[in-house]
């Protein structure tokens, strides 16, 4: 008979296989891990319904997704509590993912000449609310559909319906053929124990496959079929408060005698390793009350023991239990493994605050997504899908100032056209936005995250189209150091010092400093005071840029159409992208290699107390709205240890008392990380977090390997 | 008032309790032959030199006006003894490769600097410590830091080797919260040769501190072919075993060497392994036989 741990490692032995299965067949991937294994070849295609062979608006998304709901593989593993695998992304096998009956030409010089990451045609990026799942369950809310179908009657909001009720049936008709294969795998079972378990699989299918669930096991597997529909339509991977969400399940189950914690950490662990969705635990609930429980441990307990990729933050505020950090710290040290990480309360509330809403809704804002928060069910968002490319900026505003005469040049001159120039760059990425919200319902309905959003259904409009509640629209900045140290080195070495002049400078940035005394040039920029140093120039930089990206960025609300746009500082795996288009940069930096991550500052900024520092820029750095510009903390494994505990629990702590909003944690051996870079399918364990989130090094690209080894290096 | 300091290393965090700045003084009267700073030796500027870092770009010769530089077969030669730490080669290295040790800096900016962690110490329990060098050498200064980090409530530490005068040590009891003094050996000719003076003074002011009530750390490097024997570290915990102190063994290492010959000085440690782990703790065996108290054990 096997154990749980027994049955939980060799699941997680298999995660590893698959993954490795993956990257054979896939190639490499700079994205999350997911949860998502190989589909059998040529099992599935898109039905397209446009001439350029990809599919546009309700209809064909509905059709395409309920056609693949019918023939999807089933997968069930008699070690396994859930029955259920991800295996088809059916919006990236799409040729297309913008309807060209839509075109925004008008927009695309900017794009490219800012290099806007413009969004348009993004999906997902915002909070299901779970919590309505569980209570309703799949019947439930079919009947809440039948209820507003009775109520909006016009014909495109029966078609509406329609399409919702079709897919809900299809999902349905999934889970039923996974009740069937679990039943067929139990008769041919002649192991008692594995026999009893596909039983139990069975039947949890079977309780939920109408009516809402009642017990953990059930409301782990609603929650489980939910997010493997919402990731296979497009990808989603939000979550929610998972231990208040599992709470009462788990008090029914303890009340009821039908549980002990061995098998609750089990369920766990086999729910955790399905998917490594973003979930929240801990926390203040509405009224500020601390949400820690029993489960938050227990979550934590099951996290450790399958310990594979992992995105669970844990939102640190005054009044967190203290045990529940201290595990938290202490798993994080243990494990070296990239989770949990931690989102800071104080300054997230107050920020959002700011926008106009009140502390009870700023407080269910939640860490649930890559660097993003987000109201489950109560808003879209397009998080981390717009950005604007600040070097490129920066670079468009340089060479403008270098093509007037040179009576003109300045950092004073260079400062007031790249405010220019941000300002156009930051009205596009709006203007994207705002056609986005106009025609994404012609081409992607959100069909699956509208079923937990409150009002689509309520109104029958999309969630992208009026359905929401809220729409709190994020852009990002990138690139912050980059430009903070290019400022601080054209101040210094050309304006205070005159080591160099600007002839020299444009002469050595066109030729990549590539020229006899270029390698002493460009060491001179690298060695201006940068940003992330105390009291530096680069960080006098820093702050104006962040001032004034934030003043742009919130000057496109608009409180007529209730939208509100909420700055951050977030690069997301887009740094290797948006280095390709930018030339050499004053502050050092070489033509087309990555730009800085969010507002972290460039590698190697301080020699001493980087941590301190780092913590101590990047609050400061906030643009404290809302949204993040997360601590991407490349911690030195020979301080990450136990004894430690305290003192990185007192930086994490300090970050967020000063305003730092999330806190991103890669713990690497140095040695460990360039063994593992030069022949990556020796670790095929390693988890590294990229940016928000958390990938096998084996899965990323040589390229970005790279950025992460540098970062660890020069840490 | 000001001082002569090398630098202020934030988040250290071998040098007492929780987060602390530590602000190495410049200046020592002691030369003990392991010694991981000795940039803080001198009490005045010294011009350090890292090859790895140089460019081989010769603009510090040319900015060289007596000519105290020149080119070897691998970088930048410095000819101490003419070299007058104008500092103006290291105006112009653009690698960083040529840097003035040394930083002439008031007592109030010093703690401006510190003040700027505060919320780091208040969450972790830490403070400032004041290193080197041997802090006490500068008293004036040590004492104005001091009393402006008590005033501002920041947690003071100091680490002395104690080779000082009884009323120096005096005036800074009130000022300072944890005092981390050397034990480097019981045995006044041992430690005359390896560190350039004995001990009786040392030890005669430790127990001073000490009958004062002062909180005390007893640090002791260990040293292999110094220190690191049995009897050795028997006879510090003789002394020891009795006193409201506790313990630090700290292992000999060897990441200061690089900094001797960046700093044109003799490193008469040169060839010698760092301490092992294990011998380490079997030496650590012995004061739990003592029954003496050990801080987190850190290296
Ligand atoms: S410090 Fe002055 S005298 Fe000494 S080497 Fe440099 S330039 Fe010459
Ligand atoms: S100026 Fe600096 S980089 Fe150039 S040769 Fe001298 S030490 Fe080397």
């Amino acid at each position: 008979m096997k154990t749980f741990d027994e049955k939980l490692a060799s699941l997680r032995k298999l995660k590893l296989a698959q993954t490795q299965e993956k990257i054979a067949l896939e190639g490499l991937l700079d994205e999350d891990d997911y949860g998502r294994i190989v589909p059998p070849k040529g099992f599935w295609k898109i039905i397209p319904n446009h001439q350029d062979g990809s599919f546009y608006g309700f209809d064909a998304w509905a059709n395409n997704f309920c056609d693949l709901m019918e023939k999807h593989p089933v997968y069930v593993n008699s070690d396994d509590a859930f029955a259920g695998r991800w295996m088809y992304f059916m919006s990236k096998m799409r040729p297309n993912k913008w309807n060209p009956e839509y075109p925004y030409d008008h927009l695309k010089p900017d794009i490219k000449k800012y290099d806007i990451i413009c969004g348009i045609g993004d999906d997902a990026h915002f909070a299901p609310d779970y919590e309505m799942g569980v209570q309703l369950g799949w019947g439930g809310l079919l009947d809440k559909i039948e209820h507003y179908r009775s109520i909006n009657t016009s014909p495109a909001q029966q078609h509406f319906y329609d399409l919702h009720i079709k897919v809900i049936k299809g999902i349905q008709g999934w889970i039923r053929r996974h009740i069937e294969k679990a039943n067929e795998m139990a008769m041919h079972e002649s192991n008692s124990e594995r026999k009893q378990n596909l039983l139990d699989i069975a039947q949890t299918n079977q309780n939920i496959l109408v009516d809402a669930p009642k017990t953990l096991r059930e409301a782990c597997q609603w929650i489980i079929w939910f997010h493997l529909a919402s990731r296979t339509y497009n990808r989603d991977g939000a979550g929610g408060q998972l231990d208040s969400l599992l709470l009462p399940f788990y008090e029914h189950d303890i009340a009821e005698n039908n549980i002990d914690d061995f098998t609750t950490i089990y369920y766990l662990g086999c729910f955790l390793i399905n998917d490594p969705v973003y979930w929240q635990i801990g926390g203040p609930d509405k009224n500020g009350k601390d949400q820690t429980s029993k489960i938050s441990f227990l979550l934590l307990e099951a996290a450790d023991k399958i310990n594979t990729s992992l995105n669970i933050t844990v939102r640190v505020h005054d009044g967190i239990n203290p045990e529940l950090l201290d595990r938290s710290v202490y798993y994080l040290v243990k494990n070296k493994n990239a989770w949990p990480r931690f989102s800071g309360d104080k300054a997230l509330v107050k920020g959002f605050m700011s926008n106009g809403f009140s502390v009870e809704l700023a407080r269910q804002r939640i860490a649930v997504g890559c660097n993003w928060m987000s109201l489950p069910g109560l808003e879209y968002t397009m998080n981390d899908l717009v950005k604007v490319n600040m070097a490129k900026v920066f670079e468009v505003a340089y060479y403008e100032m270098i093509a007037q005469p040179d009576s003109e040049y300045s950092t004073g001159k260079l400062w007031k056209l790249f405010e220019m120039h941000l300002t156009k760059a930051v009205e596009v990425a709006a203007a994207g936005i705002r056609h986005h919200l106009k025609y994404q319902k012609y081409n992607e309905p959100e069909l699956l995250l509208n079923l937990l959003s409150h009002g689509p259904i309520e109104k029958g409009l999309d969630v992208s189209d009026g359905g929401a509640q809220y729409y709190n629209l994020a852009i990002d900045g990138a690139g912050l150091a980059i430009v903070a140290d290019s400022f601080a080195a054209l101040e210094q070495r050309i304006e205070t010092e005159h080591l160099l002049d600007w002839d020299e400078m444009t002469t050595q940035l066109k030729a990549d400093f590539k020229t006899t005394n270029g390698q002493k040039i460009q060491a001179i920029c690298r060695n201006s005071e940068r940003y992330g140093a105390t009291d530096s120039l680069g960080e006098k930089w820093g702050e104006q840029i962040r001032d004034i990206f934030t003043d742009l960025v919130c000057k496109q609300s608009n409180p007529a159409l209730k939208q509100v746009f909420i700055p951050g500082f977030f690069s997301w795996a887009n740094t290797v992208g948006f280095g390709l288009s930018v030339g050499a940069t004053p502050n050092g930096r070489n033509a087309k290699t990555p730009i800085s991550h969010g507002a972290n500052p460039n590698p190697g900024f301080i020699i001493e107390g980087a941590s301190l520092s780092l913590a101590t820029t990047i609050a400061k750095m906030q643009p404290a709205k809302g949204n993040t510009a997360p601590m991407q903390w490349e911690l030195d494994p020979t301080f990450a240890k136990e004894e430690n505990v305290n003192l990185i629990k007192a930086i994490i702590k300090t970050h967020f008392r000063m305003g730092g909003t999330l806190i991103n944690v890669n713990i690497m051996d140095k040695k460990k990380i360039l063994e593992a870079h030069k022949d990556p399918s020796k670790y095929p364990e390693l988890v590294v977090r990229v940016t928000g989130f958390t990938a096998y090094f084996a899965m990323l690209s040589p390229q970005f390997r790279q950025l992460v080894v540098d970062r660890i290096l020069e840490s | 008032m000001s001082g002569l300091i090398t630098t202020i290393q934030r988040m250290s965090i071998h040098d007492g309790p929780g987060i602390r700045s530590a602000v190495f003084m410049k200046g020592c009267n002691l030369r003990c032959w392991w010694c991981h700073n000795p940039e803080t030796w001198e009490f005045n500027f010294q011009l350090q030199y890292i090859n790895d870092k140089c460019l081989r770009c010769n603009d510090c010769i040319k900015k060289c006006e007596i000519q105290a530089l020149d080119t070897e077969a691998d970088g930048i030669r410095i000819a101490r003894e003419r070299c007058t730490l104008c500092g103006k080669c290291t105006k112009v290295c653009p690698s960083g490769a040529l840097t003035m040790i040394g930083e002439q800096v008031e007592a109030e900016e010093v703690v401006r600097r510190v003040e700027q962690d505060i919320i780091f110490y208040e969450e972790s329990g830490g403070g400032i410590t004041l290193s080197g060098g041997e802090p006490l050498m500068q008293l004036d200064f040590t004492k104005k830091i001091l009393s402006l980090c008590k005033a501002k409530h920041i947690h003071t530490a100091i680490e002395s080797n104690l080779m000082v005068h009884p009323k120096a040590i005096k005036a800074l009891l009130p000022l300072v919260d944890l005092w981390m003094c050397d034990i480097k050996t019981i045995d006044p000719a041992t430690h005359k040769k390896y560190t350039g003076v004995s001990n009786e003074r040392i030890i005669k002011n430790f127990k001073y501190i000490i009958n004062n009530n002062a909180t005390v750390i007893a640090r002791t490097p260990v040293i292999p072919g110094f220190n690191d024997t049995e009897e050795c570290i028997e006879s510090i915990c003789k002394l020891i075993q009795d006193l409201p102190v506790k313990c630090e063994l700290l292992g000999f290492h060897t990441l200061g060497f690089d900094k001797f010959c960046q700093l044109g000085l003799t490193n008469l440690c040169s060839g010698l392994k760092p301490l092992t782990a294990q011998r380490l703790s079997e030496l650590k065996r012995i004061f739990k036989k003592y029954n003496i108290k050990t801080t987190h054990e850190n290296i």
